[in-house]
């Protein structure tokens, strides 16, 4: 069934790409809402998958990051994170210090299974700047993540 | 041995993205799927979605078959558009009937391209909509105030996301309408009850897209503050899905394809 399928790996970018729970299935849930009311489209295109993907990210985008942001100026809504304890907060930590653009695309290869084309059609970018994109998350965590630092690696 | 492996297997065994898989591998979305079918029912396309350049060119032959499609593809935003304007119905689907009579006499005179008809369509809809004011005003007809419910139900129109109108007192919504600026009005109003991307309004009023942002950011904040309550974060966090889109780039629905 196309929800059973595909609905983890594509919550499982949204989260890591939103770090946002709320969001990340809020996004899911209208994406194959929309999948849903759609089906025919839906079914025809190449990449059922990489539709509902590009949906959500668009739908996150668009909707729910710039009304968080209008609230939390307004009314100092506490962050979602706050509450949030991650399996690997080292790996969490170094995602979100990445530029949201190499974010994007490593946990859409990682976590959404899209090869880089797809991810190339999903952000509307060029597959070139995908790839590089990609190269500089992937040196970018490989520092961050292997390099123990100052303090050193306790046990 | 990862040298022989494709490329994209090759980048599947980075290390770095195994972790990030394994960090995230127990993570399953907690969505029941009848909130997906709830979402799915209360879903509204935008404005021309699933339109083809073929449907248009069969439109402007005025094939019974492409006409209709036209219709329905826009009936819809043009009747809410009308709906929030007139606040009645009959008035709002009489008014929605004559944009498609003038559309179809007018089709053949159309060049642009099929991302295109809406504007086009919405600057009829907007002309008559002038025409009907300044009949109304030179015979005085009865006050908007009767049909506010009805009408913000209509605009509202089961939409999650357009605006929060309908948990809210629609007479409300109306009335504070009525006190933004025309300009501002008309923005909300081609935004979100017609549900045309910023672009698109920008083209119908002659306006840059950033002006049309303006009005509406403005339009928005007048309105939340006429409303007041609005504004409850506990609210939004709950029920996310009824933010208005009001970001959505002419591009998306394309993307969305």
């Amino acid at each position: 069934m196309f929800y059973k399928d595909n609905s983890g790996p594509v919550f499982r970018a949204l989260l890591a790409g939103t770090l946002n729970r709320a969001a990340a299935e809020d996004a899911t849930a209208e994406a194959f809402a929309r999948a849903w009311a759609d089906w025919d489209r839906v079914a025809s295109h190449p990449n059922p998958k990489a539709w509902v993907l590009r949906v959500a990210w668009n739908h996150y985008r668009s909707s729910w990051r710039r009304w968080e942001a209008r609230w939390s100026a307004d009314q100092q809504v506490p962050s979602p994170r706050a509450a949030e304890s991650w399996v690997d907060a080292d790996l969490v930590a170094a995602i979100r210090g990445l530029p949201k653009g190499q974010r994007e695309v490593i946990v859409l290869l990682a976590l959404g299974e899209l090869t880089p084309t797809e991810i190339a059609g999903v952000l509307g970018r060029a597959v070139g700047t995908i790839g590089s994109q990609l190269f500089r998350a992937r040196m970018a965590l490989r520092q961050v993540l292997e390099d123990p630092g100052p303090e050193g690696r306790d046990a | 041995m990862p040298d022989e492996l494709p490329e994209e297997l090759r980048e599947l065994a980075d290390p770095i993205i195994q972790r990030l898989q394994q960090a995230f591998a127990h993570e399953e979305p907690a969505i029941e799927l009848a909130e997906v079918r709830r979402r799915a029912v209360r879903y509204q396309p935008p404005p021309g979605h699933g339109l083809t350049a073929a449907d248009l060119a069969a439109a402007r032959h005025r094939e019974p078959a492409a006409v209709t499609r036209v219709y329905t593809a826009y009936a819809p935003a043009l009747f809410r558009f009308f709906m929030a304007a007139v606040g009645d119905r009959h008035l709002a689907e009489d008014l929605t009937g004559t944009v498609f009579v003038s559309a179809i006499e007018g089709l053949p005179r159309f060049y642009g391209p099929v991302e295109a008809l809406g504007g086009w369509l919405f600057q009829i809809a907007r002309h008559d909509l002038y025409d009907h004011r300044r009949r109304q005003a030179r015979s005085r007809i009865e006050p908007l105030e009767d049909h506010l419910p009805e009408a913000a139900a209509a605009a509202g129109a089961a939409d999650p996301e357009h605006l929060a109108i309908e948990r809210l007192e629609g007479s409300r919504v109306l009335a504070a309408l009525g006190e933004l600026s025309p300009d501002q009005r008309e923005v909300l109003l081609l935004r979100m009850a017609a549900g045309l991307t910023a672009p698109e309004v920008a083209k119908i009023l002659g306006k840059t897209t950033g002006a049309v942002k303006a009005l509406q950011h403005r339009g928005l904040a007048s309105l939340a503050r006429v409303l007041g309550g609005l504004r409850s974060p506990r609210e939004t966090q709950k029920r996310p899905y009824l933010s208005p889109d009001p970001a959505r780039l002419p591009s998306q629905e394309e993307e969305e394809r």
